[in-house]
């Protein structure tokens, strides 16, 4: 069940809504819990016993990490991360790790291994992270641990967060999973309401027009792709990526909200960014803080020698990069961010100072290319489109081919949206929109008309097309 | 309080389909066009297990969602609207919200356009097969209806409008029937010359096919041509006052809104007023005849029986519309298929039994071969010798030697009736040469 979908639009969500808003206060955690139960479900049963089976063992492991001391504590810890970490390299990684060492051998001349294909669960990647950090956040003494198993599995499984982020980490909502009244106002759920239809209307409207193109032009041959069309899916592809996955965590937001929960923000205008730095300030923060604080910090963080700091950016990236896929083209992606980071604390930075607002071209242009290796289904495959978008090859000066004035409307429209909160007074408005948690009657009722006129346009889009789907589901 | 109010209005917003679904307290209509529904899913443990059950749920649900007709309209008109894209349907939107198919178009810009050795070959069997039946007493005449990108160009977006003097299936096919003295009536250029003379539609603006006026002004022009060819004399038509006057898109009459009815729009476009002429079909006088036709066309022929009964009243009872040479159709006011195939009837008989065999194509169905009707008839009275079959084997041979061994193996006896009609098909055209 994904959010854009007829049965969780019209079905699941007000009939969770009513559920949810005339339970008692005490019994808000179940009604959540046992939707979120029921929408991981929906996915598959196979993997909800593997998944339950996981929650119950960290709790436990938790619990007793947290009484225990010293040496006894870090061998608690040591045990679940290497739990969750095996969970996940087993059921996203081993196939990649056989298809290369399959490939590697053949090289030597032996024979082709043979394996059954192990599928992967959905959302696997967004919630070993946030066993993790709950782990680390206890081992830290950040947070005591939960008293009840039902709020831990509630903390884990919450449905709007849990397949594709944000990445909640424990500490951020901890106080939130016992008491939300606080946040239990109507002003509160308009907001929350409000903010899904946005991300609805961006993932229907905006992501979805352009990934119908996008995925024409990258499904042709690059040998015969002239250089425009190339550059054309590729931004196709950019915007594409940004208003699915923001969309998406917009989605989740709203969501949380309405039910009372604050999740950080996952995305802040990534593309107004001057540096590859700053883009990943702004691009999903919640990934970035987690590697920023369990991954770059213990392996010395900014205080170390500058070589040895580079190799850290590194290593953070390019693990990034294969946290997104097993592939070895977001390996590569990966490291192409962290080279670019490298290059920033070299000479960028100071180089795009002296450019001021200039600096965000070529920033955007480098993270197009980026976003070619991501999107490409191989390496091989990655580098041929960049090689024709660079213009090596065989010249081909063709027109681009037609494409409706939906496609170009859309695509100004998501470039509009993309780039004009780099006026500083267009963001502080977008901010304060966003943020808001108390509305004036006026105000209240403008949010519920484009809140109902986005409903009715994003619903005309999904009963209207075949073309609905999310890109991070598959990670 | 009225902030609750807001919130309970926007979940209500939101149950609304469901409830729909489960009551359907508002009348939604029906969607115009072909597509299915999917069944309601038999639930079970392995379907759960595979997520094939929620799959199947999910679509059930989709199609049977409340307000799902009104959503799809709504998609439709900002699509129509804003960016001149007609929904879910492969039409294209012109200047003027005129409507096109793409064949008409890709046909004008020449896109299918044949090699003209091949278009040579094809005119001359048809020469060949007009002078067998010619033989019999009947008369054969190909009718070329016109094609309405052709026809108003200048309403194509200009993206699709191509470049002046491209070589197009409509110019090889004319030239070569002419330097064959085929028997042509071109309604082409006489649509062309209609197009500033006439006061009246001659297309509409939503349909493909000639608009009631011109298809009954091209019946006239058909009835004075065969009268020529025939040296006959056709029970009079005659026009009765001014054209009735149409401007309701529900109101318009047999093709001439069927592009515009799939579009499915949340509001019904006005459409371009169309004239309907009032004829008097009278009796058959002394020296008039009703004679025996056999109509071989394309959707164009509609136009000579759902406007107005020429074919009904101007052809006698056994006149039948074999549509795509493959239905048999007797000419009604409406779709009247007889159930027969063209394939199970007795040909010669058929032919024989006629005064003329009109074949109505428009432009971009030149490229078909009639849909067989020439090849049937020609090798009805060309019936091959032993000797032709000897060498036709040999062929065959030849080109299963040349032939992959994939494609052999892949479909074996439908590779060996392909490899034999193609040898055929090439034995026939050496014979011609």
């Amino acid at each position: 069940m994904v959010f854009s979908s007829t049965l969780f639009l019209f079905y699941f969500l007000p009939g969770f809504l009513l559920l949810y808003f005339l339970a008692p206060a005490r019994f808000k955690n179940v009604v959540a819990l046992v939707a979120s139960l029921l929408f991981y479900a929906w996915g598959g049963l196979n993997f909800l016993a593997l998944f339950l089976a996981s929650v119950v063992i960290n709790f436990v492991l938790i619990r007793f990490m947290d009484k225990a001391q010293n040496w006894q504590k870090r061998i608690y810890l040591i045990l679940s991360i290497v739990l969750n970490v095996a969970m996940l390299f087993y059921f996203k990684y081993a196939n990649f790790f056989l298809e290369n060492v399959s490939a590697l051998g053949e090289a030597a001349g032996s024979s082709p291994l043979t394996w059954e294909k192990v599928v992967l669960p959905i959302g696997i990647s967004f919630f070993t992270f946030e066993k993790l950090t709950y782990t680390i956040d206890v081992y830290r003494g950040v947070n005591k641990p939960l008293r009840s198993f039902w709020d831990f599995m509630l903390y884990i499984m919450l449905f709007p967060k849990m397949i594709a982020g944000p990445i909640v980490r424990f500490h951020e909502i901890a106080d939130q999973l016992t008491d939300r009244t606080a946040f239990d106002t109507v002003d509160q759920k308009l907001a929350g309401l409000f903010r899904f239809m946005i991300g609805l209307a961006k993932k229907v409207l905006i992501a979805n027009v352009l990934g119908e193109q996008a995925d024409a032009i990258f499904s042709l041959s690059p040998a015969e792709l002239p250089v425009a069309q190339a550059w054309l899916g590729a931004v196709a592809y950019t915007f594409q990526i940004y208003f699915d996955f923001s969309g998406y965590s917009d989605m989740a937001i709203g969501l949380g909200r309405l039910m009372g929960f604050q999740f950080p923000e996952n995305f802040n205008n990534p593309y107004i960014s001057r540096s590859i730095t700053e883009f990943w300030q702004r691009w999903h923060i919640t990934l970035g803080r987690w590697m920023r604080d369990y991954l770059y910090i213990p392996l010395g963080g900014n205080r170390v020698k500058p070589a040895r700091l580079y190799v850290n950016l590194w290593t953070v990236f390019i693990l990034s990069g294969f946290w997104h896929g097993a592939a070895w083209n977001f390996i590569a992606w990966g490291a192409y961010h962290g080279l670019f980071l490298v290059l920033d604390r070299l000479f960028l930075l100071r180089l795009y100072r002296k450019l001021g607002a200039l600096s965000i071209l070529p920033t955007f242009v480098i993270t197009v290319v980026g976003w070619v290796l991501f999107r490409a289904e191989t390496l091989a495959g990655a580098l041929a489109y960049v090689s024709r978008m660079l213009g090596l090859g065989v010249n081909i000066t063709a027109a681009l081919p037609y494409y409706t004035r939906e496609f170009w409307f859309t695509l100004v429209l998501a470039a509009v949206f993309s780039f004009m909160a780099a006026l500083p007074r267009i963001e502080r408005w977008e901010i304060r929109t966003l943020a808001a948690s108390h509305f004036s009657v006026r105000a209240a009722a403008g949010i519920t008309a484009v809140t109902a006129l986005l409903l009715l346009l994003s619903m005309g889009y999904i009963v209207g097309s075949s073309f609905n789907p999310f890109i991070y589901f598959r990670f | 309080m009225f902030k609750r109010l807001l919130l309970g209005l926007l979940v209500l917003l939101l149950l609304l389909p469901a409830l729909q679904a489960r009551l359907r307290f508002y009348p939604e209509g029906e969607l115009a066009g072909a597509f299915t529904r999917a069944p309601h899913p038999e639930f079970s443990w392995e379907g759960l297990q595979s997520t094939a059950y929620q799959e199947a749920l999910g679509r059930y649900v989709e199609d049977r969602l409340g307000f799902r007709t009104l959503a799809i309209r709504l998609h439709n008109q900002l699509s129509f609207s804003l960016f001149r894209v007609a929904g879910l349907t492969d039409l294209t939107v012109g200047e003027h919200e005129v409507l096109f198919q793409p064949g008409p178009i890709a046909t004008y810009a020449g896109q299918d356009l044949l090699d003209e050795a091949e278009v040579r070959f094809r005119v001359r069997r048809l020469r060949i097969v007009q002078q067998e039946l010619a033989r019999r007493g009947v008369k054969l005449l190909f009718v070329l209806a016109p094609n309405k990108a052709r026809f108003q160009p200048e309403d194509l977006p200009l993206r699709l409008r191509p470049a002046p003097g491209i070589l197009t299936n409509y110019d090889l096919f004319t030239r070569a029937m002419r330097a064959d003295s085929l028997a042509l009536l071109d309604l082409v250029p006489v649509f062309a010359r209609w197009k500033t003379t006439k006061p009246y539609p001659l297309f509409p603006r939503a349909g493909t096919h000639w608009s009631g006026y011109g298809a009954t002004l091209a019946a006239d022009t058909l009835l004075r041509h065969l009268e020529q060819l025939g040296g006959l004399r056709f029970p009079q038509v005659r026009t009765v006052g001014s054209p009735r006057i149409i401007s309701s898109s529900d109101s318009l009459l047999a093709t001439d809104n069927d592009l515009g009815w799939p579009l499915n729009l949340l509001w019904q476009r006005e459409a371009t007023p169309l004239a309907y002429r009032r004829l008097a079909f009278l009796p058959p006088q002394a020296g008039q005849t009703r004679p025996s036709a056999l109509f071989i066309g394309d959707s164009f022929t509609w136009g000579l029986m759902q406007f107005s009964p020429y074919i009904q009243r101007e052809f006698s009872e056994d006149t039948r519309f074999w549509y795509y040479n493959n239905e048999v159709h007797l000419p009604d006011s409406t779709y009247h298929d007889t159930g027969e195939r063209v394939a199970k009837l007795n040909l010669q008989q058929q032919l024989e039994s006629r005064r003329f065999v009109i074949l109505l194509f428009t432009e971009h169905n030149l490229k078909d071969r009639e849909y067989g009707f020439t090849d049937q008839v020609y090798r009805l009275y060309h019936p091959l010798t032993a000797t032709d079959q000897a060498a036709i084997d040999q062929l065959a041979q030849k080109l299963t030697r040349e032939a992959s061994w994939e494609e052999q193996t892949k479909d074996l006896e439908g590779f060996q009736q392909r490899i034999r009609a193609k040898a055929q098909d090439l034995y026939e055209r050496q014979l011609l040469q």
